[in-house]
């Protein structure tokens, strides 16, 4: 191409315009990279921290639940549980990305010399998430009867909570309680086949607690949809004040 | 991204159902998506001056661009009590029909086991590579369903919290009877 150029002109003219769009290339490359690397990256990340805070569930509504049979369980004499219950629910969990990336192109020329040109290409990026939960405490009256009563009835009324030998685990063939659930401070561990049914959920106000999996499921499931009032005040707010009036006009 | 978001839900519960045998299920409902990117584009020309050596007189052309993307999720947890309960009669049910390392391939709706786990093989007949597909790695384990089983389960899974999916969006709850 170069050797049918008319002139020596034409030939720079070629060489000039090759140049421009390489230089044009160089400049645009960064910049698409660090577009693409930025929502990729952010997507990516969001996906992460929207699972990992998913994930934490379980395990926050688990505290949430043992604490307070552990509250109760110091507080029962028999007959009646004198404790609070403190319980929270937990309404929204908000998770955020920011990804800040500043590519820059730069040309310095150095008049002295114009034959010494720079290319200069930087990138700078930074980078961060955040998670939160938002949690509604159980206050209303309504929430925290319901609340109270049902665990004074786990504590008092059933055979599901078991204490120290009296775990099933503990007890002689035959002689095992079947419905129980919750184990509170054994004398000693389950071993053998029995182990795969019973798991350690750690101490809680200084009581040692293990759980048959095959029953405690339900149990928590019961124990978590109870703060009804709570859980309708953040979601909507509208329709706990019109229940209130209705309560309020009967 | 939603539909991901979604999806890993889904198999990381039933994961947690599988190795725990019982476990409790973790939904969380999207209730807002915000995504945002903004980028701000700036020019310089810089005309530094030397006072020891005039001479020397250097320019500079700078072209800078900063680009923001600010991404936001909020969600509700599934936390009544009937949800809870039918996602976990759904986990319950599909857990006992994942197979880990070993997988048949059977290419038949009916399969009896339709989610595979780290499968050492893959699908191996050319029905059995299209009727299951390669969803990828949840909890550290490659993740492979029968499509179509998977299509059903994975609609029953996000219907299953039907009282909390009516909290987030009251538009689409049941109509009220007309009086």
């Amino acid at each position: 191409m170069a050797a049918a150029a008319p002139s020596g002109i034409g030939r720079i003219r070629v060489r000039t315009r090759a140049g421009r769009k390489l230089a044009a290339a160089a400049a645009a490359f960064p910049l698409v990279l660090s577009l693409a690397l930025a929502l990729s990256a952010c997507t990516g990340q969001l996906r992460a921290s929207t699972a990992a805070v998913s994930a934490t569930l379980p395990s926050l509504l688990d505290e949430q639940f043992l604490d307070n049979i552990a509250v109760f369980l110091d507080q029962c004499d028999g007959k009646a549980c004198n404790a609070v219950p403190i319980v929270f629910v937990y309404n929204e969990a908000a998770i955020r990305i920011t990804g800040v990336f500043t590519p820059a192109y730069k040309l310095p020329f150095h008049f002295g010399s114009s034959a010494r040109k720079f290319r200069e290409a930087d990138a700078g990026a930074s980078f961060t998430w955040d998670e939160q939960w938002i949690l509604n405490p159980a206050s209303s009256q309504k929430d925290i009867h319901l609340i109270t009563e049902h665990l004074t009835r786990l504590l008092l009324d059933g055979t599901g909570i078991t204490r120290g030998s009296g775990c099933p685990w503990l007890k002689r063939q035959g002689a095992a309680q079947t419905d129980a659930w919750l184990c509170v401070d054994p004398d000693a561990p389950p071993t053998g086949a029995v182990s795969s049914k019973w798991r350690g959920k750690g101490r809680y106000r200084g009581h040692d607690m293990w759980v048959n999996i095959d029953l405690y499921y339900d149990k928590l499931i019961d124990f978590t949809g109870l703060p009804e009032d709570a859980a309708k005040q953040t979601r909507n707010p509208t329709m706990l004040m019109m229940e209130q009036m209705n309560s309020t006009i009967r | 991204m939603v539909l991901d978001l979604y999806q890993q839900q889904f198999f990381e519960n039933v994961i947690r159902f599988h190795d725990e045998t019982a476990a409790m299920p973790a939904l969380m409902i999207l209730r807002q998506v915000q995504v945002r990117a903004v980028s701000t584009p700036s020019f310089s020309y810089k005309l530094p001056y030397d006072a020891v050596d005039p001479t020397s007189q250097n320019r500079e052309a700078d072209l800078t661009v900063q680009i923001t993307s600010d991404q936001l999720i909020k969600a509700w947890p599934v936390l009544e009590a009937q949800d809870l309960r039918d996602l976990k009669r759904l986990l319950m049910v599909w857990s006992r029909q994942v197979s880990v390392g070993d997988c048949s391939w059977d290419p038949a709706p009916e399969a009896a086991v339709w989610i595979c786990l780290d499968p050492q093989t893959r699908p191996g007949t050319q029905r059995a590579e299209t009727a299951w597909s390669y969803k990828g790695l949840y909890q550290g384990r490659d993740v492979w369903v029968h499509s179509a089983r998977f299509a059903t389960a994975f609609q029953e899974f996000l219907r299953a919290p039907a009282r909390t999916n009516r909290q987030v969006v009251p538009m689409f709850s049941d109509p009220a009877p007309l009086q």
